[in-house]
């Protein structure tokens, strides 16, 4: 799922070189912590998080399939 | 099995029949015959003798239709995901339509299309050109839903006189909610509230002249 997470997000943004995942794998659930160019935040949130839910809508569809949580965490760096 | 080089892209093929030219091309081109046009130049009948070639044809790779940067986004998501869908995919006056099939296509319409819409909205981004996505005629059957909602509450209004506020909705349902609605004489719609889902209010035009 790491890529997947890294694939979409690489065709949204202006920098894709920043695209970044890195995936934590818990006991049920696997996060994935996306960090992206300050600049392209907006890209992979979108308008009122639309852009970030339809990811993550991708993601739940998947973890049905393999019946595992999948959730994306979107890093803003401080 | 001589062959002529034309050009870069267009190749001569000569051999006994049709098929053995097409499938000689398929080797040269390095794509399967639905990937290359192909013209027939000189057929001869010959009645009698093996000798001698009687057919050659020009091939030349064809040109696929400029959808390919949302084909191969698309192709990447799907490549990654562990379900088993796949898609048509239509251009009609400047629109991208993609149809998706498959036996996983009911979670496509889980919760009112999610992802479908989830996919729609990607695509969106990565294209230039305006993606709609469908499967099993959800667009069909949503709109047909929605007129019929529209209509059953406008009816209820222009019976009552009294107001009535409509579900949440995206612009695209309200759109249809609005022209729907505004058919019918004595009433009136406005969206209320803010973001991307808002509520209809329909109202009938009787109680503002009263």
């Amino acid at each position: 799922m790491k890529e997947l997470v890294e694939m979409i997000a690489k065709s949204l943004v202006d920098n894709p070189e920043k695209v970044q995942v890195s995936q934590l794998e818990g006991e049920q659930t696997t996060i994935l912590e996306l960090k992206v160019d300050q600049e392209d935040l907006g890209k992979v949130i979108g308008k009122q998080g639309r852009t970030a839910r339809a990811i993550r809508i991708i993601l739940g569809a998947a973890g049905m399939k393999l019946k595992r949580r999948f959730n994306l965490e979107i890093i803003e760096k401080g | 099995m001589e062959k002529e080089e034309k050009s870069n892209q267009e190749q001569e093929f000569k051999g006994k029949n049709l098929e053995d030219v097409i499938s000689q091309a398929e080797h040269v081109l390095k794509l399967p015959r639905s990937k290359f046009t192909y013209e027939v130049v000189t057929e001869k009948t010959k009645l009698f003798g093996i000798r001698g070639k009687k057919i050659v044809i020009r091939a030349w790779p064809k040109i696929e239709p400029k959808e390919e940067p949302v084909a191969q986004s698309l192709n990447k998501i799907l490549s990654f995901l562990p379900l088993d869908i796949n898609y048509k995919i239509k251009r009609k006056n400047d629109v991208i339509h993609i149809i998706f099939e498959g036996p996983d296509k009911n979670l496509l319409l889980r919760k009112d299309g999610a992802l479908l819409m989830a996919f729609q909205h990607i695509l969106n981004k990565v294209s230039p050109q305006k993606v709609q996505a469908d499967c099993d005629f959800y667009r069909e059957k949503k709109e047909r839903r929605i007129k019929e909602y529209a209509q059953h509450m406008a009816n209820q209004v222009h019976e009552t006189g009294k107001d009535e506020i409509l579900d949440m909705m995206n612009p695209y349902e309200r759109r249809i909610v609005h022209i729907t609605v505004n058919q019918i004489p004595g009433i009136t719609t406005e969206s209320i509230g803010d973001g991307f889902l808002k509520q209809i209010k329909i109202s009938s035009l009787k109680n503002e002249a009263a």
